[in-house]
């Protein structure tokens, strides 16, 4: 490395330990970052990641007390001995929570409070509002209230109020966990802009791995240390090993694996060459195989469990419906995705089933009874919900507390509470976790306590809002896999979701909603075909699916691909 | 769902310096407080909703309306068993105890009318900044407005967990009151954390921005006094010096309680 002059970030033997706890959440981590890097940080849940973005700035040790050693430089200065409002015109930290970052009640109100604060005058603090702003897409926002922004202009002016500060370093921490499809798009996009300014480096937690292939190095950190650090075609190379720390690989790179073709493929189109080159065939008779699958899974369903007509849901004091005129109908065993963008009323449908909201008009009927004819403790038992964010509902002091409760409310004898309680928790794989506080457990396990609560109701539908934001790869597939021998079992799954990975691994049937309507209800494999609606949703093709349809087919995801592939 | 009172409308009363409102809002909780006679209270909640018709946001009333009832019912009942008149009605209640009651009930209402008021046509910036420029220092107009703008927050959280348990067979709106009360208790435990949760990432925000980094800290926007705010100071301190000089010349009062 040549360093005749400073890096821009220089950590060197960098450990903390969280006050109260024992184990290193960062065990000596040295890394050097220089001027124009993007760099992708990824990792397991709990593997250090966030408490790292956090030494950054000076968050830790300033902010969040511990046993802090080594030492973080910026521009060759420690983080140290100065405060975390002196660094914040250095480094720039955007947070996953895009609601709890915003308090101004002005869109240039925001982008302005840093300004402030670091005492710039108010012609600069003008020109830097409309600069920044049009950056981030938001030009005209001005006066426009936060609140009433969409997640991803919501995260985009977040990111906007931090650029305006002008920050050598820009650390974002999971900016796009809690975004639907068309809102992660536009912030990769806005941090592809700012990638562009050279006097810059951008350390990105994220997920997403289809969107990292273009960054510049990715960083593993596994238990506080870093694993991996290289450029993302070499580290996708090693499937299986990625997998074990916990990501999810990207579905090009996993093919790239099985086609012997060393580097991960940029997108499907670079894909599709190196397929068709060199003399890879699909195999119409295992593509037969897999309709064949899908349309006996389809007559295999029961009997109709569920049934809406002429739904129709209004807010008060509002004049355009959320639901506008719905009819469903569907099948006990049936595991459904409900997709569409943030506000087209997925999750409004859906709280219709088990009376959390009241439709304005039409009938709702679960196996054959109108949903008004049940007792509340009935409707629960018929139709369990579990909130995206478990923290919503868990309250009890044990693990084994929490599950009880609605046995308890269904005033259930002892023996049979018992039962049900070691019956859920042993379904979700928690039954050592049973005298736990469920406030020390990960947002895995706790999501996996919401699900345990609603089995102990033996509720024939389960209905799930967005059941894997926040999970990492292992944890996702653990919940997922847990819901499929659910619904072998004969619970009906209705999961509301904006992944791609859980629609077209998972779902046999999807349903996408748009300005309150059902615009498609149908085989996922067909809805995948519908590119024109898909577009408008904004709900993006993943790469291996627009890699299939370019072949002439609709595989769905990389297994189904994977066992399709024939070499002549 | 938005559960902020302020909306962007552009009126008269909108447009007054923070500081101006922040005296009307002064005025009007001096006047609420000032007679017993249901008389006047009437009429100084009348001006408060003229107030609010000038101020366009009579319709944010809509939010408060419900307590409004709750109070005058249980001020009228609480008054009327509490307080002895003189002109017996039926059994022990009497003319005046009653109109004690409806008075007490005015009042309060008035207070909140004007609060209502007050925070549905000030940007919530423009408090904190109306207190700084009175002398308020800025970390603790921050703090207070912070704690305002959390409000909203936090009844959005309760409306969410009291869902989340009410899918879980949990109905805490049966039983009698204080079984409904008994329910409530439970859920403040997940609403409290993740009010903290949303206050600690506040928090790590407004640091990395650089909150209080100097002392020289720099306002985008500013605040112009002008006719306006002379005329509504004005028209406030006439209303303010007249009825001082009722209540000081002896009107206003109920007569015929036995205290």
């Amino acid at each position: 490395m040549t360093s005749e002059k400073n890096a821009l970030l220089d950590i060197k033997d960098l450990s903390f330990t969280y006050r109260r706890t024992h184990k290193h959440a960062l065990n000596s981590i040295t890394l050097n970052i220089e001027k124009g890097e993007f760099i992708a940080i990824l990792g397991r849940s709990g593997a250090g990641k966030s408490t790292f973005i956090l030494t950054l700035n000076g968050l830790i040790p300033h902010f969040i007390k511990g046993d802090f050693e080594g030492s973080v430089l910026i521009d060759g200065v420690s983080t140290s001995g100065r405060s975390v409002a002196e660094i914040s015109g250095e480094v720039g930290i955007i947070f996953q929570d895009f609601e709890s970052q915003l308090f101004s009640t002005s869109v240039e109100l925001e982008i302005a409070f840093g300004l402030e604060n670091t005492g710039v005058e108010y012609e600069e603090i003008k020109t830097r509002i409309d600069k920044y702003l049009n950056l981030a897409g938001l030009s005209g926002f001005n006066l426009k209230e936060p609140a009433l922004l969409s997640g991803g202009q919501k995260q985009r002016l977040a990111i906007a109020a931090v650029l305006a500060m002008e920050p050598l370093l820009v650390c974002l921490d999971e900016p796009t966990t809690d975004l639907d499809p068309e809102g992660k798009s536009s912030v990769f996009k806005l941090l592809d802009t700012i990638r562009k300014d050279r006097n810059r480096a951008i350390v990105a937690v994220e997920h997403e791995t289809d969107e990292l292939m273009g960054a510049d190095r990715c960083i593993v950190i596994d238990s506080g240390k870093i694993v991996i650090d290289g450029p993302p075609e070499e580290i996708f190379r090693d499937i299986s090993k990625i997998e074990t720390l916990g990501i999810m690989p990207p579905q090009l790179a996993v093919l790239a694996q099985t086609l012997g073709a060393g580097n991960p493929f940029k997108n499907a189109d670079d894909a599709y060459v190196y397929f068709t080159s060199n003399g890879f065939h699909l195999d119409t008779l295992r593509i037969q195989q897999i309709i064949n699958e899908d349309k006996r899974f389809e007559s295999s369903n029961g009997e109709q469990i569920l049934n809406m007509e002429g739904v129709t849901f209004f807010y008060e004091n509002e004049k355009s419906p959320v639901l506008d005129n719905i009819d469903l109908s569907i099948c006990r065993g049936e595991i459904i995705a409900i997709a569409g963008k943030n506000g087209s009323g997925k999750t409004t449908l859906v709280k219709q089933i088990n009376g959390l909201l009241k439709s304005t008009s039409g009938k709702i009927a679960i196996d054959g009874k109108d949903i008004s004819t049940y007792s509340h403790l009935d409707l629960v038992q018929k139709a369990g919900f579990v909130f995206q964010n478990p923290d919503y509902q868990i309250f009890s002091e044990t693990v084994e507390d929490e599950v009880a409760f609605t046995p308890k409310l269904l005033s259930l004898s002892e023996d049979e509470i018992r039962k049900r309680v070691s019956d859920s928790l042993q379904a979700v794989g928690l039954e050592e976790n049973r005298k736990d506080d469920p406030f020390v457990l990960t947002k895995g396990q706790r999501q996996r306590i919401a699900v345990a609560s609603v089995l102990a109701a033996k509720s024939d539908i389960i209905i799930l809002d967005e059941p894997t934001t926040g999970l990492d790869y292992i944890e996702l597939t653990g919940m997922m896999n847990l819901l499929l021998k659910l619904n072998s079992e004969g619970h009906t799954i209705i999961m509301v979701t904006h992944s791609m990975h859980v629609i077209t691994k998972y779902a046999r049937r999807l349903i996408i909603m748009q300005d309150g309507k059902i615009a498609f209800d149908g085989k996922t494999r067909d809805g995948m075909k519908n590119e024109k609606l898909l577009k408008e949703c904004h709900i993006k093709l993943p790469e291996v699916v627009k890699l299939s349809s370019m072949l002439g087919h609709t595989l769905l995801n990389i297994d189904e691909f994977k066992s399709a592939i024939i070499k002549r | 769902m938005n559960y902020f009172l302020y909306t962007d409308r552009d009126c008269i009363v909108t447009r007054l310096d923070p500081r101006t409102k922040l005296f009307i809002l002064l005025v009007f909780f001096i006047l609420s407080l000032l007679f017993e006679n249901p008389v006047f209270n009437a009429v100084i909640i009348l001006i408060t909703l003229s107030h609010a018709a000038l101020g366009k946001c009579l319709d944010r009333l809509s939010v408060v309306w419900k307590l409004m009832v709750i109070i005058t019912l249980f001020s009228v009942i609480i008054w009327t068993f509490s307080i002895k008149g003189i002109t017996p009605l039926w059994g022990f209640t009497s003319v005046e105890s009653i109109l004690y009651g409806l008075s007490a009930a005015l009042q309060i209402n008035s207070i909140i009318v004007a609060g209502v008021i007050f925070l549905s046509t000030t940007r919530n910036e423009d408090i904190g900044l109306g207190l700084i420029e009175l002398g308020v220092p800025y970390r603790l107009g921050f703090a207070f407005t912070t704690a305002l703008r959390l409000v909203p927050t936090f009844v959005g959280t309760t409306v969410t967990v009291i869902q989340a348990q009410r899918s879980r067979g949990f109905d805490p709106f049966t039983g009698s009151i204080v079984e409904r009360i008994k329910k409530f208790v439970p859920l403040l435990g997940p609403v409290f954390l993740s009010t903290l949760r949303n206050a600690d990432t506040l928090s790590r925000a407004l640091e990395s921005r650089g909150f209080a980094r100097t002392e020289k800290r720099t306002q985008y926007r500013s605040l112009k006094a002008g006719t306006g705010d002379l005329i509504a100071n004005i028209i406030a301190a006439l209303l303010l010096a007249f009825a001082l000089f009722l209540k000081f010349e002896g009107y206003g009062k109920l007569e015929g309680i036995i205290k």
